[in-house]
């Protein structure tokens, strides 16, 4: 099953978005291909970001303070902007990972006993 | 601060669609790559990444609104655009700008005169609880200040036990002096003040130390720092230095900043009181105030001054003198008399905004009637009614701010004038500046003016549109009842304001017409003083006037000079107290000791029996003079001369009472102001009763201006060490009594035109338009045979219409 997430106005899909991102940065800074190329790696292709939204959602987590961001030039030697975590960016992540444990968990709950 | 790097990303509109080309190029580039080493052709790969990458004009078009402030690019937009649509229409910008500005500047004018006359604060700690302990002399029903509140420090004493709810309390006195300097003498305003004075006021000093209770008993003094640069050049170096006043002379302890404005704007030395007592105990008629404690009302110090009053009154001036004690904080003194001239003027200009508004509204409808057509064809692209509102309204603020800085650049103007006119009798003009409360208020005139003028053709624009769309570019009928109704209002009330200055002009007119009593044409007069330095036994007061008198009638040019010890219409130096046989209370007159050719100098009319003469002297019987009313309060419609009434009288400083004979009635004179009732007066002969300070009045056949330096030279040559100060004309002397009354008149006068002139062009707007929109109409008319008359006779009706309404 392939499900393609979209940076749009506030919604629990764009909250998600936000937590990988926050959760795929906080191992390592990388650069938007790198996230993309992280998140379709890690969970098999299943969960597929529209690489193109990826900008908006980092741009507004940049401009919201949550992550930094500074030219560098790849391994591939093109110039691309590092994607960093700062630390009020790491308090956030800790803040959406319980988020979404707790949805999870009801979640899953209705399931098993709806 | 995200937000600040969206605002700075808005403002400089920067590279932030670059930066994203730049990154999606960089992926795009990697995904490629991946694909080609997966073994796809490079088309293939390429077309694939594209794919991944979903839809890139839609995620630049957010990324962008992510980085910057969305609301703001467009608002930004708007204004670029309404400034590019009015720059195509100079003339209605030019007006509507022109009408905001006026009507903003004049408001900021006022307002930066009424802010800082009424509401800055004093230049003194806690100003508000500083007050004025007055108290007034009820005679006949006349309620008179009286000063002399301590004859001895027990007097104050006294005043401090009864005045509980003041921390401090202090007394002071205006007095002249004159100030001896290289080039001769010079009269100087001067106060007279206790030891606590300073502590008291807590007024700024500029350099030194303020007089305090150390100084009491010295001859030392604080100087203003206007005289200390007069004299010394310079502030600092004037502390320690000497000046001598009135033949004394005193050491300067302290230099009073020029915020420091009491007990008058024109005080320039302030002297211990202890010290003035002991070299002249019969000085100073003091006054008092104090500052209140933190938390004590006003009406608790009243209560407490009135009783204080009643224990200590009788004490100074006998157990029926009728005391009664006021209170009135430091502002209202100084400010009070102005204070309803003042907010009349600020209506006036909110009338005058009124009209301005009006006027914008009118044009911003006929503007919007002349766009309907390009309004109706962007609606029907797409343009959202809000969309197009709010760049109606960006219109309206560019038209606003440039008001607004049009505006404060009249109003800093305007009060640069002000400052230099100097309008007699408005207090505290230093305190007035245009500064950020002033400007403050502006931009909230200017952004209410605009918010208001804007509603209606808003509101409106949507129905002119639907019209405009179907029935080409004419207004709907409402609309157009409703420019005829803001344009009815507008003249009305301009005529209002008219209607105002014009009653205003005309109490004015009849001010100045005021008969005083005299003739004031040709008259110069100057006032005289002979106390400096010790008052002069009345022989040498007779004999030094005589004197100058007889060198100034020998000037070329002049006819008559004589001296009396009050000049109307505005001055008097002596009051006696007349009480008619079984009254209770006393009559106040005025006292005027005059030589026999004073009468003729002023050309008061003789009404019965006759004037003074050089024979009126010690050697022969007391007479007196009475103007008409007086003689016949106490002597009735009988003819009063050769009756009998004994008055005060001072001799060499000593008072007593002396039977007088009435030897003439002259035409009663005004004294005590131009619109006072004219003056209860006694006039006494000069050598009888002589006067150390009296005014000199000079009736001249030639331009009074011209004898000015004459005179002035005269008198030096004639008595060296008699001071002499504001020699004028009395013309100009009434001229100077009416100044409040033609300042405030003339200022109303033009904001009245102003509103006119606004309300004309605004009716001139409406009728024109009309014209115009009915130039088919009017067309047909003529070819059916109306004349170029009938037809203007109609556009003049519907005009005329209009203005009646």
């Amino acid at each position: 099953m392939t499900k393609v997430l979209r940076a749009k106005k506030p919604d629990g899909l764009q909250g998600t978005l936000d937590l990988l991102v926050l959760k795929t940065l906080n191992r390592e800074p990388l650069h938007g291909y790198g996230i993309a190329a992280r998140i379709q790696s890690i969970t098999d292709d299943s969960l597929r970001v529209e690489e193109g939204s990826l900008y908006p959602a980092l741009h507004r987590m940049e401009q919201a303070g949550w992550i930094s961001a500074e030219w560098q030039v790849t391994a591939t030697n093109r110039k691309a902007r590092l994607y960093r975590l700062t630390r009020e960016g790491r308090k956030r992540l800790t803040e959406q990972e319980h988020k979404w444990g707790q949805l999870a968990a009801a979640v899953s709950k209705v399931l098993r006993f709806a | 601060m995200g937000w600040m790097r969206r605002l700075r990303n808005t403002v400089f509109a920067s590279d932030i669609d670059e930066t994203f080309a730049h990154e999606t190029r960089a992926h795009l580039a990697e995904r490629v790559d991946l694909y080609v080493r997966r073994g796809m052709t490079h088309e293939e790969a390429e077309e694939k990444a594209r794919r991944r990458m979903g839809n890139l004009t839609l995620a630049r078009e957010q990324t962008r609104d992510a980085d910057t402030l969305p609301w703001l690019d467009d608002l930004g937009r708007d204004i670029r655009y309404a400034v590019r649509t009015l720059r195509r229409t100079p003339g209605f910008t030019a007006i509507a700008v022109l009408t905001l500005a006026l009507g903003i500047g004049a408001n900021t004018a006022m307002f930066s005169v009424v802010y800082g006359i009424l509401l800055r604060p004093f230049p003194y700690g806690a100003s508000d609880r500083l007050l004025l302990v007055q108290r007034e002399r009820d005679l006949n029903g006349a309620h008179r200040p009286v000063s002399a509140f301590f004859n001895s420090p027990a007097d104050l004493d006294g005043w401090r036990q009864g005045l509980k709810s003041f921390d401090s309390i202090a007394v002071y006195s205006a007095e002249v002096a004159a100030l001896s300097t290289s080039d001769g003498n010079d009269v100087i305003n001067t106060s007279i003040v206790s030891d606590t004075f300073f502590s008291t006021l807590a007024g700024r000093i500029a350099a030194g130390r303020p007089i305090g209770t150390v100084d009491d008993l010295t001859p030392s003094v604080v100087i203003s720092e206007r005289l200390a640069r007069r004299l010394f050049g310079n502030i600092q170096s004037a502390v320690g230095r000497y000046v001598t006043l009135s033949s004394r002379t005193y050491a300067v302890v302290g230099i009073s900043d020029s915020s420091l404005q009491f007990p008058s704007p024109k005080t320039d030395a302030w002297m211990p009181a202890g010290f003035m007592k002991t070299v002249s105990p019969t000085c100073c008629g003091f006054r008092m105030f104090g500052r209140l404690k933190p938390g004590a009302t006003i009406e608790q110090a009243t209560a407490e001054a009135v009783v204080a009053a009643n224990a200590l009154g009788p004490t100074v001036f006998g157990p029926r003198a009728n005391l009664r004690a006021t209170i009135v904080s430091l502002r209202d003194q100084v400010v009070g008399s102005v204070r309803p001239a003042l907010f009349m003027l600020f209506a006036a200009v909110g009338l005058l905004l009124l009209v301005a508004c009006a006027n914008l509204v009118n044009l911003l409808l006929a503007r919007q009637m002349a766009r309907a057509r390009e309004i109706a064809t962007r609606r029907a692209l797409g343009a959202s009614r809000a969309r197009l509102v709010m760049q109606f309204m960006a219109e309206v603020s560019v038209l606003a701010g440039a008001g607004v800085s049009v505006g404060v650049a009249i109003a800093i103007e305007s009060v640069r004038l002000l400052k230099r006119w100097q309008p007699p009798g408005l207090p505290r003009l230093d305190a007035v500046h245009v500064d950020i409360p002033v400007l403050l208020f502006s931009i909230a005139v200017g952004l209410l003016a605009a918010i208001g003028a804007a509603t209606i053709p808003a509101f409106r624009s949507g129905r002119d549109i639907s019209a405009a769309t179907f029935g080409g570019s004419r207004m709907t009928g409402a609309t157009r009842r409703i420019r005829h109704v803001i344009c009815a209002s507008e003249l009305a009330v301009s005529l209002v304001l008219l209607i105002g200055a014009s009653l205003l002009g005309r109490s004015l007119v009849r001010l100045m017409g005021t008969d005083i009593g005299v003739t004031t044409d040709h008259v110069v007069t100057a006032s005289l003083n002979m106390a400096f330095g010790g008052r002069p036994s009345d022989a040498q007061a007779v004999e030094r006037i005589g004197r100058v008198l007889q060198r100034i009638e020998a000037v070329p040019g002049v006819t008559t000079a004589g001296v009396g010890s009050a000049l109307p219409p505005n001055a008097s130096r002596l009051t006696l107290t007349l009480r008619r046989d079984g009254d209770s209370v006393d009559y106040l007159a005025a006292g005027v000791a005059a030589t026999p050719d004073y009468f003729h100098a002023l050309g008061m009319r003789l009404i019965s029996g006759r004037l003074f003469t050089v024979q009126d002297d010690l050697d022969h019987p007391p007479v007196m003079i009475m103007n008409l009313d007086t003689a016949r309060r106490f002597f009735g419609q009988d003819n009063p001369v050769g009756r009998t009434m004994s008055l005060p009288v001072s001799r060499n400083g000593k008072n007593g009472r002396e039977d007088m004979t009435l030897v003439g009635v002259v035409s009663n004179v005004k004294y005590s102001g131009l619109d006072a009732a004219a003056d209860d007066a006694v006039y006494r002969p000069f050598k009888q009763q002589t006067a150390p300070a009296p005014f000199l009045v000079v009736r001249t056949a030639v331009d009074p201006q011209m004898l000015i330096p004459a005179l002035r030279r005269e008198i030096n040559i004639a008595d060296r060490s008699m001071v002499v100060a504001d020699v004028r004309p009395l013309d100009a002397i009434v001229l100077d009594a009416a100044a409040q009354p033609r300042f405030r008149s003339a200022l109303l006068a033009v904001i009245a035109l102003l509103a006119l002139a606004m309300a004309v062009v605004g009716l001139y707007g409406v009728v024109a338009y009309s014209v115009a929109q009915r130039s088919q109409e009017i067309g047909v008319r003529m070819a059916l045979g109306a004349r170029e008359r009938d037809v203007l006779q109609m556009v003049l009706g519907e005009g005329a219409l209009m203005a009646c309404a």
